[in-house]
């Protein structure tokens, strides 16, 4: 048998096992957490700056996970998942804050995101000219 | 006399900013306690009824409006435009002479009126003359409020004796991101201010006109703005208002109407 009539089967035979290991790749989820937007901008700097946010995050097996602040304990919120979840919330905050994935039976911490804020105008030193707080 | 040494004083304090700038071995930020500076460009639509009857928005461009706010201050000395406010490029030069908690006395420079020659209404009335004024601010700050009365002495231009009492009180809600400034004004014009804008005389008299010298005056307003932070560099801008001038004036035969109606719609980008 010549090199020409073995070489369909051995490309074909490299095209299913690269498949294979991609197909393996999508189906192998791993814990994350974003956040869109992740930045909320307020009009002066001090200001508590008000944003919807929607966090997205996905887990590597079914269970109840859950959303807290990094600086609290309290879970935010909580959900039975396959593989993927959303949260949609209100962010009311002076300052950056950090939001952790949480796999509710073991507490443990699987994936985090931070929601930036930030300012149009930074403080302004003529406070008491043009006071506004 | 008193408008040149006023000139020579905001010229000195600019200069001295730059000087200060240049000779700081430390660059001043846009924030210091002493340094303050900020400008935006703005942009949007506007929709203006003047106090003239025949005064109107005849081509698109009349309802656009571009221009940049200034603000500096610098140890006491500053130009700013006064956000709460509905015109932005109302700008004000002055001093602050004190200032405390609760109170605050400034010197300043600002249009109090805007003029208006014969051609604004193909008319050969005479010429009314910006009305700038130099004025003592009294401010009181109540919380999230301001109250502001301005004793302001008219350019001698518009004639002497022009003079005029202006209070002013903001109030601001802030709703979210959006901060919303309420405002309601009283101004009151001496009778030489009055005549020399509202009046008839005898070179306007001749075009047919009644001589008319309606005295003193009254002028109210209600004033609403909003700021919305869009990102880091734009923001959003509305505003509206509304003013009333007293009976004796709008019933001029220059052709008045009661009161003057602004409304504005536009973004502004902060450098």
């Amino acid at each position: 048998m010549s090199f020409k009539s073995w070489a369909p089967v051995i490309v074909s035979s490299f095209v299913v096992l690269a498949s294979s290991q991609a197909h393996g790749k999508v189906n192998q989820v791993i814990s994350s957490l974003s956040a869109l937007p992740n930045k909320c901008v307020a009009l002066r700097h001090g200001r508590t700056c008000f944003a919807p946010i929607t966090l997205r995050f996905s887990v590597p097996k079914p269970g109840r996970y859950c959303i807290r602040q990094q600086d609290n304990k309290h879970l935010i919120y909580c959900e039975s998942i396959e593989r993927y979840g959303l949260f949609n919330f209100e962010f009311q905050s002076k300052t950056k804050l950090t939001y952790l994935l949480i796999e509710q039976s073991t507490l443990a911490e699987l994936a985090s995101t931070d929601i930036d804020v930030a300012w149009v105008h930074q403080k302004t030193s003529r406070k008491r000219r043009w006071r506004i707080f | 006399m008193l408008k040149k040494l006023w000139w020579t004083v905001v010229l000195l304090s600019l200069g001295s900013t730059s000087l200060a700038q240049s000779s700081d071995t430390q660059t001043p930020t846009k924030d210091t306690d002493n340094f303050f500076w900020n400008i935006e460009a703005n942009m949007g639509g506007v929709y203006f009824k003047s106090a003239l009857e025949d005064h109107r928005q005849d081509s698109f461009i009349e309802y656009l409006e571009l221009g940049f706010t200034l603000e500096l201050f610098y140890k006491g000395f500053f130009v700013q435009t006064n956000k709460r406010r509905t015109n932005p490029f109302d700008v004000e030069f002055g001093y602050q002479l004190h200032t405390t908690d609760k109170w605050g006395v400034d010197f300043i420079t600002k249009t109090y009126l805007s003029g208006f020659s014969g051609e604004d209404i193909d008319s050969d009335l005479r010429e009314r003359r910006l009305g700038t004024g130099h004025a003592l601010r009294l401010t009181h700050f109540i919380d999230d409020a301001i109250f502001t009365v301005d004793l302001a002495v008219l350019t001698a231009a518009l004639g002497t004796k022009s003079w005029l009492v202006e209070s002013y009180y903001s109030y601001l809600i802030a709703h979210k991101n959006w901060e919303i400034y309420l405002g309601t004004g009283l101004t009151f014009y001496n009778a030489e201010t009055v005549n020399y804008y509202a009046g008839i005389d005898e070179h306007d008299a001749a075009t047919g006109l009644d001589l008319y010298r309606p005295g003193s005056g009254f002028e109210f307003v209600v004033e609403a703005n909003a700021i919305y932070p869009l990102n880091e560099d734009w923001t959003l801008k509305l505003g509206a208002s509304k003013s009333r001038f007293s009976s004796n004036i709008y019933q001029s035969p220059l052709g008045l109407r009661k009161g003057e109606t602004l409304i504005k719609l536009g973004a502004s980008y902060v450098f």
